[in-house]
């Protein structure tokens, strides 16, 4: 479903080059939960807002359902990015004038959905995340993982076909984070959403399917957790980040 | 090393509070221009009137400095919230309260300081411009002379002097009552407040409708006591209004999901509703500001409309003298005129009775307030009426011999031009043979008929009973001042003698084009200028805080507008939904406002003598001027915060 092919980027000027992505290839498939690890500066959120068309890379290319993302003009970049992608962030980042189910709604209504389904849509999705009781409440008084609950759906209500999480559980407690991250895990499986999640956190990759791991730019590793009991991917998740060094073997 | 500090922190926030400081300048300058007016010797000249021009401009001023006063402690108050954590860090290096207390004040002192010294500067200017319209309102001639006035510099510094005390002094307190962490937490403060739904608020939205309907109908009755009580339900309806109103809109979109979800219907009315939940006390003062700044204008509008009619309705000629006394001649008058005034034509006449009051009856059906004061209609004879059409240099006119002319005031003319009936008199049948419509001296009771007269045939009259006599005059200077009163005088002493024989009046009339003129100007400087002396200071101060209190957001617009666009709004929508923002915000506290005016201005426009208001149309377009007044002082600080606001909100 996405293809990333030999994707560049670089910063700075004529005299002092960043390489922050390094000639990076990877595939994602459809219904694929992705996680994507590595140090500050290693350049998965940089990758990830490559991806989401929030920046722009400096070579490569990059494929989603077949359509080349960095050939899209400037102006239809908005239209691709309400239509094709949803979007968790690590702040959550709800409008707070706005209520819970109205949150989720934006998604919808930025996209000219016909606004006698957006109530139906909505609920069906807050169903899906358990956020009936709290729809009309407004985001400052809700818990945090009711937030970031709120922003899944927001992700998923219009039928996204990629979900880009960036460190979801960021600003979650350890309860709410796996609560959070058994919900998506719920929807990459039950409702068949492709997940791409980039975290600085074992425990939450071990959630994925695949985890990546980037080091200065490049692609370091990869691991697959199909057929294992999370116990067992976690561990192994955690071998490799300590043979990726940096900050990240601090976590451990 | 920490006043410089405090300077470049307060030279970063320019752009929000430049709009401020221009009001603050404006504002000197207004008050320097106006009181200019009142110590001004040239001014005191014009007319003996105008010593009482301070009764009037100093209590505006001293409104005036309440409202400015409220605007800077309201902006203080801002600028503190704004601030609130690079004070709190100076406190915590180990300043003491007070000294950053005289930090902030002295910043602000300074802009005040400056904003006076450049407001009095402009103020000259404004002066220049209120004396020029002064001096054609008496028919001066203006010459430019750039004055400098020491006693309305000090005036001006005296209430400078107590609006910063007002706003020093109550914000002084708040910051000696703050601890470290409320300022370095304050803005965490306001989030409590955001939002309370309650079924009160939504009961509070329908009271405060009702009482806005019932302050406007006892508006109408225009009874003194009803309208102070109505007042008080307008200013309850506001408060209520604005404050309940935030609850009032979700409720309304939640029952309507098909408006709520479309276009960008959602992202307007919340982010309205939500900066009403926190400024529905400001929205709703200010709201009371533009419903008093209307009125203002509109009052204003209004006087000067009846100032400049009154100088075309009362009288045409130089000197008129008019009495109810037939019999007696106006030999006193006379011999007083051939000594004191120069005059190069005369004309002395009467004004008849005749048979019935068939045209009063028509111009009753037709002018709803007409004030009939004569039983019958009034007549004239065609040759007096040709030699005072000569003598006001009207063009000359034609009448069948068989015939009759209408001569009334301006606002009849189409209501008599549509008049076809015959006039019968004394058994004679007249056809009409046109209507006129020049100034007549026709507004009093006196003078030529009461709004309209009939012109005869000479033969006509002859038998019929005179019910007054007046002498016209035109001279060669204009008849004021002493030489005015001195024929008042003799007005008086003559009235001691006369025979009351209609026990409704019992003196002449005496009136002069040149004193109408002069009282009208006076009044015109006693009334205009003070309602919109405030109305500008009014508008400025109210659009300053609206502007204040959006710019004072652009990081929260700006967050919102950044997600917006990560989550792929389009730009143009984006763009609308601003505008939209924008317009809905700013529109907010004028609605209730114009609604008030237009009410107000009907019920005053009742109160006027007929034809004071020539038509509907003329009360809409005083109307509509009021508003357009109105909106190109606040159009323009719309337009500064909406080009700062969207430059610094929309993503590039």
């Amino acid at each position: 479903m996405l293809k990333v092919d030999r994707v560049e980027k670089y910063y700075g000027n004529r005299n002092n080059v960043v390489k922050a992505l390094d000639c990076i290839s990877f595939d994602v498939a459809d219904s694929e939960f992705i996680a994507i690890m590595g140090a500050s500066g290693s350049g998965k959120t940089t990758l990830l807002n490559c991806i989401s068309t929030i920046d722009t890379v400096s070579g490569g290319n990059i494929l989603l359902n077949g359509e080349n993302v960095t050939d899209i003009d400037e102006r239809d970049l908005a239209r691709f990015r309400r239509e094709r992608l949803g979007f968790v962030f690590q702040e959550f980042n709800l409008l707070d004038t706005l209520t819970i189910e109205e949150n989720i709604s934006i998604a919808l209504t930025i996209n000219h959905a016909d606004p006698s389904l957006v109530k139906e849509r909505v609920h069906k999705a807050a169903v899906q995340l358990g956020l009936e009781d709290v729809l009309r409440k407004f985001p400052y008084q809700v818990s945090g993982g009711q937030k970031q609950r709120a922003a899944c759906a927001r992700a998923i209500v219009n039928n996204q076909s990629l979900i880009l999480a960036d460190e979801p559980t960021g600003a979650l407690d350890s309860k709410a984070s796996k609560n959070l991250l058994e919900i998506m895990s719920n929807m990459n499986k039950e409702m068949g959403a492709t997940i791409l999640m980039v975290t600085h956190d074992a425990y939450c990759a071990s959630y994925a399917s695949r985890v990546l791991f980037l080091k200065d730019g490049r692609l370091f590793n990869e691991l697959l957790g199909a057929g294992k009991q999370r116990p067992v991917f976690y561990h192994e998740i955690l071998d490799v980040l300590a043979l990726l060094g940096g900050d990240v073997s601090d976590v451990i | 090393m920490l006043s410089k500090l405090s300077f470049r922190n307060a030279k970063r926030q320019a752009r929000d509070y430049l709009v401020y400081f221009i009001t603050i300048t404006l504002s000197a300058a207004l008050i320097y221009a106006f009181n200019g007016l009142v110590v001004s010797p040239e001014i005191k000249r014009l007319s003996k009137l105008l010593v009482n021009l301070p009764l009037v401009i100093v209590p505006a001023s001293v409104v005036v400095v309440f409202i400015i006063g409220w605007l800077i402690y309201y902006t203080m108050r801002f600028m503190l919230v704004r601030r609130s954590r690079e004070l709190g860090t100076y406190i915590l290096l180990g300043l003491e309260n007070r000294q950053v207390a005289r930090l902030f004040f002295m910043e602000n002192l300074t802009i005040g300081c400056v904003a006076l010294l450049i407001g009095i500067a402009l103020g000259n200017l404004i002066f220049q411009y209120l004396r020029a319209i002064l001096l054609w309102l008496f028919h001066i001639p203006y010459n430019f002379s750039l004055s400098f006035s020491l006693k309305a510099v000090g005036l001006t510094l005296i209430y400078f002097v107590v609006i910063y005390l007002f706003a020093l002094v109550s914000g002084r307190k708040r910051i000696r009552r703050m601890k470290i962490y409320d300022l370095l937490y304050v803005e965490r403060q306001n989030e409590d407040e955001a939002v309370k739904k309650s079924r009160n608020r939504r009961r509070m939205f329908t009271m405060s409708i009702i009482c806005g309907i019932i302050g406007t109908l006892l508006l109408i009755t225009r009874h003194l006591l009803l309208c102070l009580l109505g007042t008080v339900f307008i200013i309850l309806f506001l408060y209520g209004f604005f404050i309940s109103f935030s609850s009032g809109v979700p409720a309304f979109f939640d029952k309507r999901p098909l408006k709520k979800y479309a276009n960008n219907n959602l992202l307007v009315f919340r982010s309205l509703a939500s900066k009403l939940t926190t400024m529905g006390v400001t929205m709703a003062t200010i709201a009371l500001l533009f419903t008093a700044t209307l009125i203002s204008v509109g009052l204003g509008l209004l006087f000067s409309n009846l100032f400049q009619r009154n100088e075309v309705m009362f009288t045409c000629y130089d000197l008129f003298i008019g009495s109810s006394d037939v019999a007696s001649g106006f030999d006193e008058y006379k011999e007083y005129i051939s000594s004191h005034i120069s005059v190069h034509n005369e004309y002395e006449y009467y004004i008849y009775e005749g048979d019935d009051d068939s045209v009063m009856g028509y111009v009753e059906s037709k002018v709803e307030d007409y004030y009939r004061y004569y039983q019958k209609d009034t007549l004239m004879r065609m040759s007096d009426y040709l030699a005072l059409r000569k003598m006001l240099g009207y063009p000359e006119v034609q009448m069948a011999p068989d015939g009759y002319i209408i001569h009334c005031m301006d606002y009849l003319e189409n209501a008599m031009v549509k008049y076809n009936e015959p006039l019968i008199i004394r058994g004679y049948v007249l056809k009409p043979c046109g209507v006129y419509a020049e100034s007549f001296t026709q507004a009093l009771w006196d003078g030529n008929g009461r709004h309209f007269i009939l012109v005869v045939p000479d033969k006509i009259v002859e038998e019929n009973m005179a019910v007054s006599k007046i002498y016209a005059a035109m001279t060669n200077e204009p008849v004021m001042g002493d030489v005015f009163d001195g024929l008042q005088e003799i007005r008086v002493n003559r009235s001691d003698d006369s025979e009351f024989w209609t026990g409704v009046y019992s003196y002449d009339t005496i009136l002069a084009s040149a004193a109408i003129r002069d009282e009208n100007a006076t009044m015109y400087a006693m009334f205009v200028f003070p309602l919109f002396y405030l109305a500008l200071v009014l508008t400025m101060a109210a659009a300053t805080i609206l502007t204040i209190q959006l710019l004072s957001d652009v990081n929260r617009y700006k967050k919102q507008y950044s997600l917006l666009n990560d989550l792929g709004m389009d730009k143009n929508d984006m763009r609308r939904a601003l505008r939209h923002q924008f317009v809905l915000f700013y529109a907010m506290p004028t609605l209730p406002p114009m609604f008030i005016c237009i009410v107000f201005m009907f019920a005053m426009g009742d109160a006027f003598d007929a034809g004071v208001i020539m038509s509907q149309m003329h009360l809409w377009s005083i109307i509509g001027t009021t508003f357009a007044i109105f909106f190109a002082i606040y159009l323009i600080y719309i337009a500064a915060s909406y080009t700062s606001f969207r430059r610094n909100v929309l993503p590039d």
